[in-house]
C-alpha cells in the first residue's frame, strides 16, 4: 500500500537528487543540480529539502519510495557515502531507473566511498565536477545523453516492425470484463 | 479483410438460436443425448426439459423461460458453450411458447443470451439484449435484475473505453444491488467497481473500492474469490509490486480452476501474462499467453481470445516464431469480421506481422486497410489513438523498406497529422529520420523543425536538443541548425542558461559539420566567455576543444594548438580520464598538421590509456598514430594500426570509411595489389553512406600517387577514376542531374585528380598535348562503364578540371 500511492507518477520524468545532507556541504550542488533538471521542462527534481512534507512516514521509507519511483536517479558523491544514501542508489538502480554519479572534485574521499565509485562507474554515467556551474553542465549533458539513447533504443526495438500491441490492449489483456 | 463465412454463419446460428430460433429442440435434446449417460448435466437438463414442458402447458415461465436461464448461465461458464447457447434456445422457444411471460424470467434470460453475445466479443448485439433486459426488470420492479443487467452495461461500456459512461452505470448498479439486497450481486459489482478504478488510474479509489468489496465477498464462493483476487493482483501490479501481484493472481487463477470458471481462468492466466511480460520475462509472458490462448480456442471464448490475441501475436513475433504470429494476427482479423466491431487493430498487427516476415508489399497493403479502419472510427479512444500512431510507425518503415518513401513523403505528413496533439511531434521526428535515411534534405529539416514546434512551448528547447542529437548522418546539419537555433531563440528568451550553453555548443557542432566555421567559432567563444564568468569548467573546457577542432580546420593551427592545450589542462584539472583523453587526441591533430609529429605521437599515446578501448576516440588515436606512421613511410605498422581501428566497436561510419582510404594508400606504399583492391571496393560499398570532405579526395589521390610511385600507372588512374564516380554520384541533384559548381564534390575530386594528372606529367617531362598512361586509363575506366552520357560528361569536367589546373587557375 505504498509506493505509487504514496509517490505516483507524474507526467514529467522525475529525477531523484541523492547526497549526504547531514554536513550541509553539498547543499548548493543540490539545488544546482535540481535547477537544470527542471529548466529542462522535461523534467522534474525530487530532493528532500523542497519536496518531503511532514507526515507519518519515516524520512527513509520516503527517500526510499522516492528514488524506487524515479525514472532517473542522480548521485552527488562528496567525502562519504551514507548508508541511506547507498540504500536509496541500490533501489533507484534495482527499480530500473537510469543512475548518474557526480563526483566533487578536491575532496577528501573515505575508503568506502572510494571502493563505490571504482565499483559502480564501469555500469552508470559518472562524472566529476569542480563547481556548482560545472555540476548544471554536466547534468543537462548527460539529462540529454539519456533521452537520445533512450529514443534510439526506442526507434531500435521498432525497427524494422515489431507487431507490438499498444499499451491499452495490454490494460485491456488486463481487465476483466465479467458480470 | 477475408472472414471464414462458415464461421461466422456459425456465430450467427448460435445466437439466432439462443434469441429463440427453430428446431432448438432437436438440436438441444440430441446434444443431451450425446452426453455420458450418468453426467449430472445430462440429468439435469434432460429433467429441466421435461419439467419445462409441464410448466408451459400450465402457462407458468418460472420452471420454464426462468430455469432455463439460470441453467444457461450455469453451463455457460462451466460447461460446453455451444450447448449454452442452446439452453438459451430453449428458453426462448418456451417464451415464444407461453402467452405471458414473467418479465423477471424474460430479463433474466435476456441477460444471459447477452452475456453469450458479450463474450463471443458481439458487443453491439450483447448491449441490445442487456437493455432489454433492463426495460422488462424495471417493468417488473425486480431491483436485482435491473441491477445485473446494468451492470452488464457497464462492462460493455468498459469494453468500448467509454469510461464516464461505465462509472455511471456502475453507480446506478450499486444502488439497485443495496436496495434488492442481492450481496452476491453487489460483491460482484464492488469487483467490476475497482477494475474502473484501476483503469481511471486513480489507485486511491481503486484500495477503497479493494476494501470494501472484502467486506462483502468473504472468501465464500470461489468465483467471487478468484476475481477478488485478481482485483488485488492489478492493484498491486499498477504499484509496481510484482511479487505481491504474482501471489495475488496465482491465487486468482487457483479459486478459478476449483470454481471451474473458465473466463476467471483465463482471465487470472493471461493477467500472470502481463505480470511476467512487465517484469521483463517475455519468455514466462509468452508461455502464459499461448496456455490462455489455447484455452480461449478450445473453449469457444472468441470474446476473451480477441483480447489475447494482439499480445500473443507480439510475443510469438518477438520470439521469431513469424508464422504462428501471421496466422494468429489473421485468425484476430476473422474474429473481427465475425463479430463486426472494428477491425483496426487486427489489420495493424497483420500488417506489422507481414513486414516483419518479409512481405512488405502486402504489409503495406494491411496498413493502409487499418489507416482507412481508423478513420472511420468515431469515439476516440487511447486504444484507437496509439493503433493510429503504431500504423503510422510501421508505414513509415514499409516505404522505407520499399524505398518509395518520396514518392509517399506528403501523404505520411498528413498522416502524420492525423495523430494524437500528442503523438505528433514523435510521429514527425520518427518520419524525420526516415526521410534522413532517403537523404530528403529539406524534408528532414521541415520535419524535425515541426516536432519541435508542435510540442508545448517549455518542452521546445529540450526536445529540439534531443531531436538533433538523433539525427545521424553529417549531411544533416542543415535540418541540425535550424532546429538548434529555434531551440537557442527559446533558451535565451526563457533564460534558461544551462541549456543555452548546451544548445549553443551543438549548434556549433552542426556548423562544423556544415564547413560553417565562422559562425561555430562565434558560439564557441560566447560559450568559452560565459563560462569562464561562472566558473563552469566542463563547458570551457569543451568550448576550448571544438574551437581548436574549428581552428584547426580554418588552418590557425597556432590558434588551435593554444585552445587544445588549455583543454588538455581543464580536463586534467576535472580528473576525467575521458576528457583528457580526448583533448590530447585533439592536440595531436594540431600537432601532426603542424609537422610536431613526435609530439603528436605522445599526445596520441597517451590518449590511448585513457579513453574507452571500444569507443570513437581510441579508433582516431589509432588513425592518427597510423598516419604518422605513413608520414614516415613506415607502411607496415600503419597498415597494423590502421587495421586495428577498423576492429574498434564504437567507432562511426565516417571513422571506417576513412580509415579505409589511409589504408589504401598505406597497402599502396607497401605495394599489395590484393588487400588494396579489397579496400577500395569497400570504400566504394559505403560511399553513398558518408558525406564528401575534401581529405577524402586527396586520401584517394595519394593512393593514386604511391601506386604512380612504384611505377604502375594504370592503378593509379583507376584510383582516380572511382573516386571521380563516386563524387559524381554526390553531385547529381534530385533529378539526377550532374551539378559542375565549384563547390560540388565532384569538382572538388576533379581538381585533385588532374591534379595529380598534372604533377605526373611534370615528373615525367612528358610532351605538352601527350596522355600519360595514368590519364589513358581514368579515360578508359569512364568509358567502360556503359553510361556513355555520364562517362562524357565526367572526362569533359576532368579535361577542363586539368586544363583549369594547368592554365594555373
Amino acid at each position: 500500500m505504498r509506493d505509487e500511492m504514496l509517490f505516483g507518477r507524474p507526467d514529467l520524468l522525475k529525477v531523484f537528487v541523492s547526497s549526504e545532507m547531514r554536513s550541509g556541504q553539498l547543499t548548493a550542488e543540490r539545488v544546482a543540480v535540481a535547477k537544470a533538471i527542471e529548466e529542462s521542462g522535461m523534467h522534474f527534481a525530487w530532493y528532500w529539502e523542497r519536496d518531503a512534507d511532514a507526515g507519518p512516514f519515516s524520512s527513509e521509507g520516503i527517500c526510499l519510495g522516492q528514488s524506487r519511483t524515479s525514472d532517473c536517479f542522480i548521485l552527488i558523491l562528496g567525502e562519504k557515502l551514507t548508508e541511506i544514501t547507498s540504500k536509496e542508489y541500490t533501489s533507484a538502480r534495482r527499480s530500473g531507473a537510469h543512475c548518474i554519479i557526480f563526483t566533487k572534485v578536491g575532496c577528501t574521499r573515505d575508503p568506502e566511498a572510494e571502493q563505490f565509485i571504482e565499483q559502480e562507474r564501469q555500469h552508470v554515467t559518472y562524472k566529476p565536477f569542480s563547481s556548482t556551474a560545472d555540476l548544471r553542465s554536466v547534468v543537462t549533458a548527460a539529462l540529454v545523453r539519456h533521452a537520445v539513447q533512450a529514443a534510439r533504443r526506442d526507434q531500435m526495438s521498432r525497427h524494422p516492425a515489431v507487431a507490438d500491441p499498444p499499451k491499452a490492449l495490454w490494460n485491456r489483456l488486463r481487465a476483466q470484463g465479467r458480470r | 479483410m477475408t472472414a471464414k463465412p462458415h464461421e461466422e454463419a456459425r456465430l450467427d446460428r448460435l445466437l439466432a438460436m439462443a434469441e429463440g430460433g427453430e428446431d432448438v429442440f432437436g438440436l438441444f435434446e440430441a446434444i443431451i443425448a450425446s452426453l455420458p449417460k450418468k453426467s449430472e448435466i445430462r440429468r439435469l437438463l434432460g429433467e429441466a426439459l421435461d419439467a419445462g414442458r409441464v410448466a408451459v402447458s400450465n402457462g407458468d415461465s418460472g420452471p420454464s423461460v426462468g430455469a432455463f436461464a439460470v441453467l444457461a448461465e450455469s453451463v455457460m461458464h462451466t460447461g460446453p458453450r455451444d450447448l449454452a447457447f442452446l439452453t438459451c434456445g430453449v428458453g426462448a422457444a418456451f417464451r415464444s411458447q407461453l402467452e405471458a411471460v414473467d418479465p423477471s424470467d424474460d430479463s433474466n434470460l435476456r441477460n444471459v443470451t447477452g452475456l453469450l453475445a458479450f463474450t463471443s466479443g458481439q458487443l453491439g448485439t450483447a448491449q441490445r439484449l442487456f437493455k432489454e433486459s433492463l426495460e422488462l426488470a424495471e417493468a417488473a420492479h425486480d431491483d436485482q435484475m435491473a441491477a445485473a443487467a446494468t451492470l452488464n452495461l457497464c462492462n460493455v461500456a468498459r469494453m468500448r473505453g467509454a469510461a464516464d459512461r461505465a462509472d455511471e452505470l456502475a453507480t446506478r448498479a450499486l444502488s439497485l444491488y443495496e436496495r434488492a439486497g442481492d450481496t452476491r450481486g453487489e460483491a460482484q459489482l464492488r469487483l467490476t467497481m475497482i477494475s474502473l478504478a484501476l483503469e481511471a488510474g486513480d489507485l486511491d479509489l481503486a484500495a477503497v473500492r479493494l476494501v470494501d468489496a472484502h467486506e462483502i465477498t468473504g472468501f465464500r464462493q470461489p468465483d467471487l474469490t478468484a476475481s477478488f483476487h485478481h482485483a488485488n493482483g492489478r492493484l498491486f501490479a499498477a504499484r509496481s509490486e510484482w511479487d505481491e501481484a504474482e501471489r495475488a493472481m496465482q491465487a486468482s487463477l487457483r479459486a478459478a480452476r476449483r470454481s471451474r470458471h473458465s473466463d476467471h481462468e483465463l482471465a487470472a492466466l493471461q493477467s500472470l501474462a502481463a505480470l511476467a511480460a512487465d517484469a521483463g520475462n517475455a519468455g514466462l509472458a509468452r508461455r502464459r499467453i499461448r496456455a490462455a490462448v489455447t484455452i480461449a480456442r478450445e473453449r469457444n471464448l472468441t470474446g476473451r481470445l480477441a483480447g489475447l490475441l494482439p499480445s500473443y501475436v507480439a510475443a510469438e513475433s518477438r520470439a521469431g516464431n513469424g508464422d504462428e504470429a501471421l496466422r494468429s494476427a489473421q485468425e484476430l482479423l476473422t474474429i473481427t469480421s465475425e463479430t463486426g466491431e472494428d477491425p483496426s487493430v487486427a489489420l495493424s498487427l497483420l500488417g506489422a506481422t507481414l513486414l516483419q516476415t518479409g512481405s512488405v508489399e502486402k504489409g503495406l497493403q494491411r496498413l493502409e486497410e487499418a489507416r482507412e479502419a481508423i478513420r472511420q472510427v468515431t469515439e476516440a479512444t487511447l486504444e484507437i489513438a496509439e493503433t493510429k500512431s503504431t500504423v503510422f510507425h510501421n508505414t513509415v518503415v514499409a516505404h522505407r523498406d520499399l524505398g518509395t518513401l518520396v514518392d509517399h513523403i506528403a501523404d505520411l505528413v498528413a498522416f502524420a497529422h492525423e495523430l494524437s496533439a500528442e503523438d505528433q511531434p514523435k510521429a514527425l521526428l520518427t518520419l524525420a529520420m526516415a526521410a534522413e535515411s532517403a537523404h530528403l534534405w529539406p524534408e528532414v529539416e521541415d520535419l524535425l523543425l515541426e516536432s519541435v514546434v508542435r510540442r508545448p512551448r517549455p518542452e521546445q528547447a529540450w526536445s529540439a536538443l534531443v531531436a538533433a542529437a538523433q539525427l545521424g548522418l553529417q549531411d544533416s546539419a542543415g535540418a541540425r541548425i535550424a532546429v538548434l537555433r529555434h531551440a537557442l531563440d527559446l533558451a535565451q528568451e526563457d533564460a534558461q542558461s544551462t541549456m543555452a550553453m548546451k544548445i549553443r555548443n551543438d549548434l556549433a557542432l552542426a556548423l562544423i559539420d556544415d564547413d560553417k566555421l565562422d559562425a561555430a567559432l562565434d558560439l564557441l567563444l560566447e560559450n568559452a566567455h560565459q563560462a569562464r564568468e561562472i566558473n563552469d569548467q566542463v563547458t570551457l573546457e569543451q568550448a576550448l576543444h571544438n574551437s581548436a577542432e574549428t581552428r584547426r580546420r580554418m588552418g590557425n593551427l597556432e590558434g588551435a594548438e593554444s585552445d587544445a592545450r588549455s583543454s588538455v589542462e581543464i580536463a586534467q584539472l576535472l580528473g576525467d580520464d575521458e576528457l583528457v583523453g580526448s583533448a590530447l587526441l585533439e592536440l595531436g591533430l594540431v600537432l601532426s598538421e603542424q609537422g610536431s609529429l613526435d609530439d603528436a605521437r605522445d599526445c596520441y599515446l597517451k590518449a590511448l590509456d585513457l579513453v574507452d578501448p571500444d569507443g570513437a576516440a581510441y579508433a582516431s588515436c589509432l588513425s592518427g598514430l597510423a598516419g604518422l606512421e605513413l608520414a614516415h613511410e613506415r607502411a607496415d605498422s600503419a597498415i597494423a594500426l590502421y587495421e586495428r581501428a577498423l576492429r574498434v566497436g564504437k567507432r562511426s561510419d565516417l571513422q571506417t570509411f576513412e580509415s579505409l582510404i589511409y589504408l589504401g594508400e598505406a597497402l599502396a606504399l607497401a605495394d599489395r595489389r590484393r588487400p588494396f583492391t579489397r579496400r577500395l571496393q569497400q570504400v566504394v560499398d559505403m560511399a553513398s553512406e558518408i558525406p564528401f570532405l575534401l581529405h577524402h579526395a586527396t586520401g584517394l589521390t595519394r593512393s593514386a600517387r604511391r601506386w604512380s610511385q612504384h611505377g604502375k600507372p594504370k592503378f593509379s588512374g583507376e584510383v582516380l577514376a572511382i573516386g571521380v564516380m563516386i563524387w559524381s554520384l554526390k553531385s547529381r541533384d534530385s533529378d539526377g542531374e550532374l551539378s559542375c559548381a565549384a563547390e560540388s564534390p565532384l569538382i572538388i575530386g576533379m581538381s585533385a585528380a588532374a591534379f595529380e594528372l598534372s604533377r605526373q606529367r611534370a615528373e615525367r617531362e612528358d610532351e605538352p598535348g601527350t596522355r600519360s598512361a595514368m590519364r589513358a586509363e581514368l579515360e578508359r575506366a569512364f568509358k567502360s562503364r556503359k553510361s556513355a552520357r555520364v562517362a562524357m560528361d565526367l572526362v569533359v569536367s576532368a579535361e577542363e578540371a586539368f586544363q583549369d589546373e594547368e592554365d594555373g587557375l
